[in-house]
């Protein structure tokens, strides 16, 4: 009720409804956050989605294009899912991929990204919740991470780190709760989310090998080492679970248990390439690797946040009313931190900072992983500096504010800029106008131009590419028989297709180049050899 | 009476604070940049563009001549030999030369101007308005001071901290804007930290406005003042089954005030350049004339995006530069600012809500510029947009002189700090703001901090017009520089090391 009386505007609001009011919101909060987050979450997707930058990243395009193949090619299947990345952001779109806009829209790939947006957002304000912070510095942490613009790309895209961090978020949350709780079920939960992010990226496997430390230190503690060594057993059993099946899958697809490590697509031959060229800085070198990541984090988390989180994580960790198990638990949200610094150290990774390793980006946005965790310590730091708190409020939404009016976002110049993105809209745009309403296939390494066959539009059935078995190896020992286009850089031997078919009598006689783009040639079979062109798949279902 | 000391009652403070304000308005006049005479444009352009004169740099020289063009030709536009000092900071817009800065500050300095040109001195005059407003603003430390409870010895040892052991020395004496904006902060939250009056808050709330005229990003830094005025006209009042909020409707007037004078502003836009709100940077700018006196325009890509003035992905390197950097941070310009931290959480139990307004409004000031295009100021003398945060920051001094006020080991380290500070500003007041930021410095072959400073005062190349229009026979400039520096100690050494009466 309002009125006015003796000069005053007076609110007079019922303490009843007050405190129901009160108790309504603290019921439903976790209806509202997820509302708010969807919403949030579907917003950013529709303005990526104008503007064209969901799908900025060649990497997107080629995750989407693994989910397609495994529905929709000249060899669908599984198999399809290979072994440059981890499966599952890949089988989780296996439901939408089948739909062309959801695929050629990226929805497929950003649905995954949104949800796991939505659930990290909760897992922010659930951790902080047992932490016994209060309403406002749970608001906050889920806010810094909701509204971080890097954190919101990404939910938009195809790409894996949304998925990561949900699931890496979950593990570590679950196993905080075990040290709370000492509770079995939640040893399982923690393997459980553990298992899943084995499943998205290499990440996993050390916050995986790192929960299992943290387990044998817990229960050693308490119970000594033969209920340590059970519990780490009974853990591994089902966190180890999605690793283990990766090491089997490489073995049954490709007849090698470490193809994804070692074999010719796989991160490390792409380190060697760049360590031959001189581009892998960091190796060996943890100054630089500290310095690296620290700059990707201070870009992807925002210096404020950043600054903010390590004051908080100093307050969390000498608060001596924190249980010491909860600390060591919580250890675990540092598990992005020190992989990736390991990672850089090691060669296993890649990371250029623009004004720093020249002026390109790429894989800045590893430095996102550490979002929830900074999130986390703020929430904690606005509880604990209960006096400051309205301070550290307002200068977040003050930076917030200016971080969206000059677009500050360092995963979308990594995604535009940087050597993370490829200009492919020529190469794509020619087949798009010359070989959609065409007969003929397309003769292409997806190792090498995933991104252009997403772009052109064409169906996954009208390319050749490595995953297609007979089709495969009858084009690249006689590309004349099979293939009306070639995709390929020429010259290049990095490129699979050009590698294989350049001493071909075929190619060297009866091909065309129509077209050379910087990315890729286009070679046309000339017409006189158009009639002895397949133009239909005849090798049926192939195992 | 505050804490006891020896300053016994209100008459004594008062002729302390009296004899304090005629020896800071002494060392002002000793150390105010300028040179005799009032200077046409051609003198200008000839003569004093350079390292160590009056108008060695664009900002000066642009405010300075929107005032003797408001002056000499009653004219918001600058006709084209007034102009032509002012690139590049020169605007242009439909065929008419105006300022890329706020009109503010050249907008105060017209008496200014006005007086000193009766007396053949309108420069220095001109340039004696930042250091006015200086003297104001110790006042105002001074009484926020007391309104905080904090003790007179703490107020002043934090009020001289700010004037001499700041950059805000070499920025009092030269014709800058920051004083204005110090002062404005300092003013406004005076008034809200009084007794609750819609007068004094509607004249904060204008001067909020007025921050407007002096920089464009100035009323941001008033957003934890405003939030503080809102909780002080709100009350609650709870009962067993009602909480009620009261408003006063007449505070909502206070209004008033900022619609003033933003009005004002609109009302001078509007008239200028055709629209209520046009800022002076988004305006086409002017890099410099060529031989034919055509202005020649500067390309597109250099010209000012308004949506990208403050960019968050500058913020670490913003930082680093204003707090960490040799060239422009804090630590080598003014350390004294950091005792303030140890006073921070004392005031903040003591006076919650004021000292949360203040440090809210410290941190908007620090992050904001933390994110601006350009941290180092350009060719500057120090952090130069850090001083109206020295300001506030001075009254944590304060509060920490209080907190450690019988420890000797803290005197000891403030007056350590304090030597350092006013040694470090005084060598800018008295020679030049025109330092590099390193990463010019370097290609050019300079020195890129106070040390260029120290070079110049050792060749005897002064800026101050009492120096070189009465001394230059009598003394050298190091001599000059050392009774300023010892008199500066001296005073100050006194306040902090004489002991308490009630010892």
């Amino acid at each position: 009720m309002i009125r006015i009386e003796n000069g005053s505007l007076e609110f007079l609001l019922g303490n009843n409804f007050i405190r129901r009011t009160g108790e309504k919101l603290e019921k439903h909060v976790y209806a509202i956050i997820i509302f708010a987050l969807s919403a949030v979450s579907i917003l950013a997707f529709l303005v990526f989605y104008q503007n064209g930058l969901g799908l900025a990243y060649n990497d997107a395009r080629s995750h989407l294009d693994i989910a397609r193949r495994v529905v929709e090619g000249l060899k669908p299947g599984l198999a399809q899912l290979g072994s440059v990345w981890l499966p599952l952001p890949h089988a989780l779109m296996i439901p939408f991929i089948w739909n062309d806009f959801l695929w050629h829209s990226g929805l497929a790939g950003a649905l995954v990204s949104m949800v796991s947006y939505v659930g990290t957002g909760l897992l922010v304000y659930q951790f902080l919740k047992n932490l016994g912070v209060g309403y406002l510095g749970r608001l906050v942490g889920v806010f810094v991470f909701a509204f971080n613009l890097n954190i919101l790309y990404l939910q938009s895209t195809a790409m894996t780190e949304l998925l990561l961090i949900f699931t890496m978020t979950a593990g570590v949350y679950e196993l905080v709760m075990w040290h709370v709780s000492d509770k079995i079920f939640r040893l399982v939960k923690a393997a459980f989310w553990i298992a899943l992010s084995t499943l998205v990226r290499y990440d996993g496997w050390f916050l995986l090998i790192w929960a299992g430390l943290l387990i044998l230190y817990h229960v050693y503690k308490k119970k000594g080492y033969k209920a340590a060594e059970g519990n780490l057993i009974f853990f591994s059993t089902l966190a180890a679970f999605g690793a283990v099946l990766w090491f089997l899958w490489n073995l049954a697809i490709f007849k090698d248990p470490l193809y994804f490590a070692f074999g010719p697509y796989s991160a490390h031959a792409q380190q060697e390439q760049l360590l031959e060229a001189g581009n892998l800085a960091t190796k060996g070198n943890l100054w630089l690797s500290t310095k690296m990541y620290f700059y990707a984090l201070f870009y992807n988390t925002g210096a404020l946040p950043l600054v903010l989180g390590a004051i908080g994580a100093v307050f969390f960790w000498a608060n001596d009313k924190i249980k010491e198990s909860v600390k060591i638990g919580s250890s675990a949200l540092m598990a992005p931190l020190a992989f990736n610094i390991l990672a850089l150290y090691l060669g296993f990774s890649v990371l250029f900072i623009q004004g720093i390793s020249g002026n390109t980006w790429f894989n800045v946005r590893y430095g996102v992983m550490m979002m929830p965790t900074v999130a986390i310590l703020v929430g904690y730091l606005v509880d604990r500096l209960r006096d400051f708190r309205w301070v550290i409020v307002g200068l977040l939404l003050f930076v917030t504010f200016f971080s969206f009016t000059s677009v500050d976002a360092v995963t979308i110049d990594d995604a535009r800029v940087g050597s993370s993105q490829k200009n492919v809209s020529e190469v794509s745009g020619w087949l798009k106008a010359n070989a959609k309403d065409e007969r003929g296939f397309v003769l292409i390494s997806a190792a090498s131009h995933d991104a252009i066959i997403f772009s052109s539009g064409l169906p996954m059935k009208r390319f050749i590419h490595e995953g297609t078995g007979a089709y495969w190896e009858s084009a690249t020992g006689g590309p004349e028989h099979w293939a009306r286009w070639i995709i390929v850089r020429t010259y290049d031997d990095n490129d699979q297709v050009y590698k294989l078919i350049k001493n071909t009598v075929g190619f060297k006689n009866n091909y065309n180049k129509v077209q050379s783009f910087p990315f890729a040639d286009i070679y046309e079979i000339k017409p006189e050899f158009l009639d002895r062109l397949n133009y239909e798949p005849i090798f049926g279902r192939q195992k | 009476m505050v804490d006891g000391n020896y300053y016994k009652g209100v008459g004594v403070r008062k002729i302390i604070t009296a004899l304090i304000v005629i020896f800071i308005s002494f060392i002002f006049i000793l150390t105010i940049k300028g040179n005799y005479g009032n200077p046409t444009p051609g003198d200008i352009y000839d003569n004093q563009r350079f390292m160590g004169q009056p108008f060695e740099l664009s900002p000066e020289r642009g405010r300075y001549a929107l005032t003797m063009s408001l002056a000499r030709d009653n004219s918001f536009f600058l006709k084209q030999d007034i102009a032509r000092i002012v690139t590049p900071d020169l605007a242009f817009y439909k065929g008419k030369y105006t300022l890329l800065v706020s009109p503010g500050l050249s907008f105060l300095g017209v008496p200014f101007y006005l007086l000193g040109a009766g007396f053949n001195l309108a420069q220095v005059f001109t340039f004696g308005m930042p250091a006015f407003f200086a003297v104001l603003n110790f006042l105002l430390i001074l009484k926020i001071c007391e309104q905080l409870k904090i003790s007179f010895r703490g107020a002043i040892l934090g009020g001289l901290s700010y004037l001499f052991a700041t950059t805000s020395f070499a920025y009092s004496v030269s014709y800058y804007q920051h004083q204005i904006t110090a002062f404005l902060l300092l003013a406004a939250a005076a008034l809200l930290f009084s007794e609750k009056h819609v007068l004094r808050f509607g004249m904060a709330a204008f001067l909020t406005g007025f921050s407007f005229w002096i920089d464009s990003q100035n009323p941001i830094f008033f957003i934890p003042l405003v939030f503080y005025a809102i909780q002080k006209v709100l009350k609650i009042q709870k009962d067993n089954a009602y909480t009620r909020i009261f408003v006063n409707v007449k505070y909502l007037f206070a209004a008033i005030g900022l619609v003033i004078a933003l009005g004002g502003y609109s009302l001078y836009s509007f008239g200028v350049f055709n629209r209520p709100f046009q800022l002076s940077g988004t305006l086409t700018s002017i890099r410099d004339f060529d031989k034919n006196n055509a202005p020649i325009i500067k390309t597109l890509s250099t010209q000012k995006d308004t949506s990208r003035f403050f960019n968050t992905r500058r913020m670490a390197h913003g930082f680093a530069t204003l707090v960490f950097n040799q060239d422009r941070g804090t630590i080598y310009y003014a350390p004294i600012i950091l005792i303030g931290i140890l006073g921070v959480s004392q005031l903040t139990k003591k006076k919650y809500d004021e000292s949360v307004a203040l440090l809210g409004t410290i941190l908007f000031i620090l992050v904001l510029y933390t994110m601006w295009g350009d941290p180092y100021g350009g060719w500057a003398f120090g952090p130069r947009y850090l001083v109206p945060l020295f300001a506030l920051a001075c009254i944590y001094i304060g509060q920490t002189v209080d907190l450690f006020r019988e420890k000797v080991w803290f005197k000891i380290v403030f007056a350590l700090l304090f030597v350092y500070g006013v040694g470090v500003n005084l060598l800018g007041a008295l020679t030049t703001n025109q330092v590099p930021p390193k990463v010019e410095a370097v290609a050019l072959g300079m020195k890129w901090n106070y040390m260029l400073n120290w070079d110049l005062l050792q060749k005897g190349l002064s800026s101050s017009f009492f120096y070189k229009t009465y001394l230059t026979p009598i003394m050298t400039l190091e001599v000059f520089y050392l009774i300023i520096f010892v008199s500066i100690i001296s005073a100050s050494g006194l306040i902090l090391f004489l002991p308490e009466r009630n010892k």
